[in-house]
């Protein structure tokens, strides 16, 4: 009896030392740093570390620390959506600028523009600045830009192809369908990878007045371009998708790929990468033109230190700072002066970016935007994939999205 | 005897107790979400709303002269009131320099709104949220990090282009909480006491003072509501008031009268009440009595029901809430059946579009059944084979066919897709090899089903296996031997003896298996992704992408959701009837 | 006979070794992933290696924070103190409320018992917001505690019904002549009905173990600190955007998630085949 007693108190000191392990701590810091939660992997990550550290070991002046988290890349916009409005969100955040909408329209991020001036949104290239805008506010500063380019092997493609027309005589000959070799691979069902397509040929998905142009002729043009491409003569494998373009560019299967800068970290060193800007589309004299996203530190709207805040963000988008990331990272910043560095003037691959920046289309960060992609992605399906014909499938896109706006919101679009 | 009344009333006050308390902690919740709009809290302020749209809205242009005038006037009565010019940077749209053109700080005047005030800031975004709409703003909620509420910011036009903006802003003190806990929290106790006394007491006049007690709470929740509601339409109506002598009969009201808080109350304290109620009178007693009888099982129950209760049951509740309601941008509007309808009637699509419901649903069944009969099968079939206690290596056949449970399906699931590819995949390879056509898998409904299920059925034998394994020991040795004796066969040994045995054990699996099939979201996404069109789409995968790729439209999803859960109620009512007769047969 | 039962034991064998191995295929291709050098994803089906390095391994082992905290370590030890603590508290709860519906006729039985099963239909997607707040308000978000009792409520649903059914088949004659000789009904229900229940105890507990070992949208979302993330974060963490990752860091992860369940799947199944009955069958 004695020794069941003693194991039940025994029992009950240990349920508290582990409750009170386990449970979080409440007592905090005085000084506490000021939270950035990031989905940067690998050199993007460490370059982002090491500017961190110098704000941390003296650039913060009087300013709090800086203290990070990476957080899994698919999810976090979730945990963003999920911890912020209920105040447990970070301080800071750095994100593609895609969401920017319906963030801003939610209160979830902060207005920035108070603390800004001219000189200072005149050190980021202007398209960075633009992609971060909603409304009249600016919602964020741009810490790098991202497009998709044309990435060659330089062992299968000698020349590389700056027309649709040569793109389509270099891929028919890469293309050997019974070894499995093929001339180009992109993710040929989903908008963002059809964009270039879509542009070249002089199509849109919103104008300026935010009307919306999904089913036109242009965009016709440019799937039927897609379809034959893709098709069963074309030069692009059957059942692309973006894991699998970087499978085969990788492995040397597929000569061409049309992928951004994400792909660079998955290819093996030996593999001679060559990257240039996408073709001019022969038929318009258009340059096919990539969407382009900036991925941006936003401010938390629940911060409770914001001039700090902006102070953070402020040094970690200095024109130093980017210069260290581009160098480290081999990252397309968005600062101007960090293009003039003759380091990064000779980095092939950086350059091509830059080259392509200026035929990139800045991608809208509305929430209307956001309700384009999956029934544009099922048109895809249908014509490029399926062999469908592009008029109806695009006319049905154009339906549904039209549908989407109108149950979601009456009219409001912005330009 | 006296003992079960005690424990009798106790249990009835516990149940009762906890009713009111988790439908006040459900109130709570709800209004904590909505309490940052908050009820306007005295009509001195309102008027300070009023004025600034006065400023916006008199008919001989409002000049700064007017705003100027304002300002001057209520200077004293009001804590900030400024004025605020903003010429506009050309280059970017964002930018503009602002300077006070008028303000109750006489110092500020002409001055550049300083950049580490933070007061200045919300003077700034207010200025360009005004600035954006076009039209004056009443802007009731204040962000959390400041306890700086804008009254109200209006434009102030010149020469009929936006030239200032007049912004009233106070700060008050912390943001009100939320009324609507504690008072439910308090009839929780007063039943609980009444109760406990009425047991304790005079077990005779039970009856009558828990009546009492009732009377009591019901007329205390009353006077609390009507007391609060009344306070708040006071409130209203004096402010509605207002702001109508200073406006003239037209003003943009909207967000006054869209204080949510009545909401909670309205259905709050009814609901508390009905339960308890219901508690007390009409199944009450019978339920004290069978407590008190049946303590130990309830005793048992408690705490997976308290868990269940707190983590799945409240989200449950909170989801089946959202079906009706509609999300924009971190609000929600109550739509009624809406959702409900625009899913039901199909959307206007036609029955073989694969958007339509009924289409997904149909697909959805059949997945289910399918995936389920392969799941249950094999697994059975492999725990009978692994299970003879003769067999060598069975430990390590067994430890190995779990390994597809045992891997994060995320990366498994990719690997199948690959073995589907058409060029380069495992499955058409071996077909060519075998002397078949290559099939492209994703292209026609019928393959990217067949695709889905091989993966699906893939990942989840072993689970079944697992349980079949579990669920065959129950089974004693001595019923295998007698059927020996007899003679039979064996797969009348297995169709008559083993299988009804296996039933009450398999029954949870299959029930529970088939749930979560319905529900499968990762294979379907990841395998298919619905493709060709989002024909192999399943409901799931549908309301996810009304979630979170057309437009957050979390509403529609939750009616998905709902509708999913009822499918899946029915289902399991029929399979807990199938399985109740086979346990009394 | 003798003859007869050999060639059907061969025969058995060979249909599993060739089931197996047709199961394993793609397991094995993660493995080949997880061994072979390069981080591009792998089309192939050929599950040998050409190559075999351990760098993949090493990578996702050694991780380390910002500040050189020993990532994999810590994850592992938060990721088995949340399994382990989901497993017992999983089974404790679900064991007593299966025993409670087994064996007792209460008013409200029927209803319970739907109540586990029905709260499960609901897509547990849109119950992630909700969950959040709770969470947040009773201060176990960013902690062990809290996913625990998370994974323990998500598991009990299933354990709780394979539980009840397995208990309506022990016969309750053994408790009843235990209950005459006076034991309490909580005495008969440790020392004899748990102790027969190992099977499915076994069964529930593995369950309960992988509810909470594999999970991750709820870790990544309710987590705020590296160290504290489970390993299923830290696995996800090597996917970024447009579908690209370190697929060779990824593979050998989950070769290495993996590990800990195969192994006590090993340890658990002689409770799994070895409920007191299980003697009786001969071949």
């Amino acid at each position: 009896m004695f020794s069941r007693r003693l194991m039940t108190s025994a029992l009950r000191s240990l349920a508290l030392v582990v409750c009170a392990t386990l449970w979080p701590g409440n007592a905090q810091a005085e000084d506490k740093p000021l939270v950035l939660w990031h989905a940067y992997r690998v050199q993007e990550r460490a370059a982002l570390e090491k500017t961190v550290d110098a704000w941390n070991t003296g650039g913060r002046g009087a300013h709090p620390k800086i203290k990070l988290l990476a957080v899994p890349y698919d999810a976090f916009a979730d945990k963003i959506t999920a911890a912020t409005p209920r105040g447990h969100g970070p301080d800071l955040f750095i994100f593609a600028h895609d969401r920017v909408g319906d963030w801003a329209e939610s209160k979830i991020i902060e207005p920035i523009e108070f603390w800004m001036t001219e000189k200072h949104a005149d050190t980021f290239i202007l398209k960075t600045i633009d992609a971060l805008c909603y409304g009249d506010s600016l919602y964020g500063l741009p810490m790098a830009f991202k497009s998709t380019l044309l990435f060659y092997n330089k062992k299968l493609v000698p020349e590389p192809p700056h027309t649709t027309d040569d793109l389509w005589r270099v891929g028919q000959q890469l293309t050997d369908r019974k070894a499995g070799r093929y001339g180009l691979v992109y993710d040929n069902a989903k908008l963002y990878f059809h964009a270039p397509w879509l542009h070249g040929f002089g199509g849109m998905i919103f104008d300026e007045r935010g009307k919306l142009h999904i089913s036109s002729k242009a965009a016709v043009a440019a799937m039927n371009f897609a379809r034959k491409i893709s098709g069963p003569t074309g030069i692009v494998p059957p059942e692309s998708t973006s894991t699998l373009t970087t499978t085969l560019f990788a492995h040397g299967k597929v000569a061409m790929a049309i992928s951004g800068p994400w792909m660079v970290g998955e290819l093996k060193k030996d593999l001679e990468v060559g990257a240039i800007p996408l073709p001019i589309v022969s038929s318009t004299g258009k340059r096919a033109a990539p969407f382009m996203g900036a991925e941006g530190i936003m401010m938390s709207a629940k911060s409770k230190r914001k001039a700090d805040g902006f102070a953070a963000m402020k040094f970690l988008t200095s024109d130093k700072m980017a210069l260290l990331r581009a160098k480290a990272a081999r990252q397309p910043v968005a600062n101007k002066a960090a293009w003039l560095d003759p380091t990064v003037k000779a980095d092939a691959l950086l350059s091509a970016f830059y080259a392509q920046l200026k035929f990139a289309k800045v991608m809208l960060g509305t929430p209307e935007m956001r309700l384009v992609w999956s029934p544009y992605d099922m048109a895809l399906q249908k014509v490029v994939v399926g062999g469908g014909p592009a008029a109806p499938a695009l006319a049905e896109a154009q339906h549904e999205v039209q549908r989407f706006l109108e149950s979601s919101r009456k009219g409001k679009v912005q330009p | 005897m006296k003992r079960k009344h005690i424990t009798g009333a106790l249990l009835t006050a516990l149940f009762a107790g906890s009713a009111v308390a988790i439908s006040a902690a459900a109130v709570y919740l709800s209004a904590l979400n909505s309490g940052e709009k908050a009820i306007i809290e005295s009509p001195a302020r309102a008027y300070a709303a009023a004025l600034a749209l006065r400023v916006a809205k008199d008919a001989s242009p409002p000049t700064a002269q007017t705003a100027l005038a304002a300002v001057t006037q209520n200077a004293k009565a009001l804590e900030h009131i400024s004025v605020v010019v903003e010429p506009r940077s050309t280059k970017y749209r964002f930018l503009r320099k602002r300077r006070f053109l008028a303000a109750n700080d006489a110092k500020r005047v002409g001055a550049v709104l300083n950049k580490q005030s933070p007061l200045d800031k919300r003077l700034y975004d207010a200025a360009s949220s005004v600035r954006s709409a076009g039209k004056p703003l009443l802007e009731l909620r204040s962000p959390q990090d400041s306890n700086l509420t804008v009254l109200a910011a209006a434009p102030v036009m010149r020469e009929g282009k936006h030239y200032a903006t007049a912004i009233v802003i106070t700060a008050p003190k912390a943001p009100p909480v939320p009324a609507p806990a504690w008072p439910l929290f308090a009839c929780g106790l007063a039943l609980f006491a009444f109760a406990l006394l009425a047991a304790l007491f005079a077990p005779r006049l039970r009856h009558v003072l828990v009546l009492l007690g009732v009377i009591g709470m019901s007329g205390f929740s009353w006077w609390w509501t009507s007391g609060v509601s009344a306070a708040y339409t006071a409130n209203l109506t004096h402010t509605l008031a207002g702001l109508q002598r200073t406006l003239g009969t037209s003003g943009s009201l909207d967000a006054l009268s869209a204080s949510p808080s009545p909401w909670a109350l309205i259905i709050g304290i009814p609901l508390a009440l009905v339960i308890s109620l219901l508690a007390l009178f009409g199944v009450g007693r019978r339920m004290a009595a069978s407590m008190a009888e049946h303590r130990l099982a309830y005793t048992l129950l408690i705490p997976a029901g308290l868990g269940m209760a707190l983590l799945v049951l409240l989200p449950f509740v909170y989801g089946l809430a959202l079906g009706f309601f509609n999300h924009q941008h971190g609000e929600y509007n109550f739509v009624g059946l809406k959702n409900f309808v625009e899913i039901l009637s199909g959307g206007d699509r036609p029955l073989s579009h694969p958007l339509n419901f009924y289409f997904t649903l149909g697909v959805t069944v059949l997945w289910t059944a399918v995936n389920v009969f392969l799941h249950v099968t094999i697994g059975l079939a492999l725990a009978l084979v692994l299970k003879d206690p003769l067999l060598r290596f069975k430990g390590i056949y067994r430890a190995l066919l779990i390994l597809p449970w045992a891997m994060p399906n995320y990366i498994t699931a990719l690997i199948w897709k690959g073995m589907f590819h058409y060029q380069y995949g495992a499955v058409n390879h071996v077909l060519e090899i075998v002397g078949l056509e290559k099939v492209s898998w994703f292209s026609s409904f019928s393959t990217a089903f067949i695709a889905n299920v091989t993966t699906n059925t893939w990942l989840g034998f072993p689970f079944m296996m697992v349980v079949a394994l579990g669920a065959l020991q129950s089974i004693p040795g001595d019923v295998y031997e007698a059927a020996a004796v007899d003679g039979a066969p064996r797969h009348k040994v297995f169709f008559h003896i083993t299988l009804p045995l296996l039933r009450p054990a398999l029954y949870p699996a299959i029930v529970l298996g088939s749930i979560w099939t319905f529900n499968m979201f990762n294979i379907i996404y990841l395998v298919s992704a619905g493709a060709p069109n989002g024909s192999s789409d399943i409901l799931i995968t549908e309301a996810y992408r009304w979630a979170f790729q057309r437009g957050d439209r979390y509403g529609l999803a939750a009616a998905y959701a709902l509708i999913i859960f009822v499918v899946l109620f029915f289902y399991s009512k029929i399979a807990n009837r199938l399985s109740r007769v086979s346990e009394d047969g | 006979m003798q003859q007869s039962t050999k060639m059907n034991r061969a025969i058995t064998h060979l249909f599993l070794i060739i089931f197996t191995g047709m199961t394993l295929l793609p397991v094995a291709l993660v493995l080949r992933k997880a061994v072979s050098p390069g981080k591009a994803f792998e089309l192939t089906i050929n599950p040998i290696p050409s190559k075999v390095t351990s760098e993949h391994f090493r990578e996702v082992i050694g991780k380390t924070s910002s500040d050189g905290k020993w990532l994999f370590g810590r994850q592992l030890l938060n990721s088995t103190l949340i399994a382990l603590g989901t497993t017992l508290l999983g089974v404790f709860l679900a064991a007593t409320a299966a025993y409670a519906f087994s064996r007792f006729r209460f008013p409200g039985r029927n209803g319970g018992m739907m109540a586990f099963l029905v709260v499960q239909m609901f897509p547990a997607t849109l119950l992630m917001i909700p969950m959040y707040v709770i969470l947040s308000k009773l201060g176990l978000l960013n902690s062990i505690l809290g996913l625990i009792f998370v994974y323990s409520t998500t598991a009990i649903p299933f354990c709780v019904w394979m539980l009840k059914g397995y208990f309506d088949t022990i016969p309750k004659e053994l408790e009843e002549a235990a209950l005459i000789d006076g034991a309490s009904r909580i005495r008969i229900f440790y020392t004899i009905v748990l102790p027969l229940a190992r099977p499915a105890l076994a069964v529930t507990a593995l369950f309960s173990f992988m509810t909470a070992w594999n999970e991750y949208i709820l870790a990544a979302t309710f987590l705020n600190r590296e160290e504290s993330y489970t390993l299923p974060v830290l696995l996800n963490s090597y996917v970024g955007e447009h579908g690209s990752a370190n697929w060779g860091a990824f593979a050998a992860g989950a070769v290495l998630v993996s590990i800990p369940i195969v192994a006590l799947f090993y340890a658990l199944q002689k409770h799994l085949v070895s409920g007191l009955t299980a003697g009786g069958v001969k071949g």
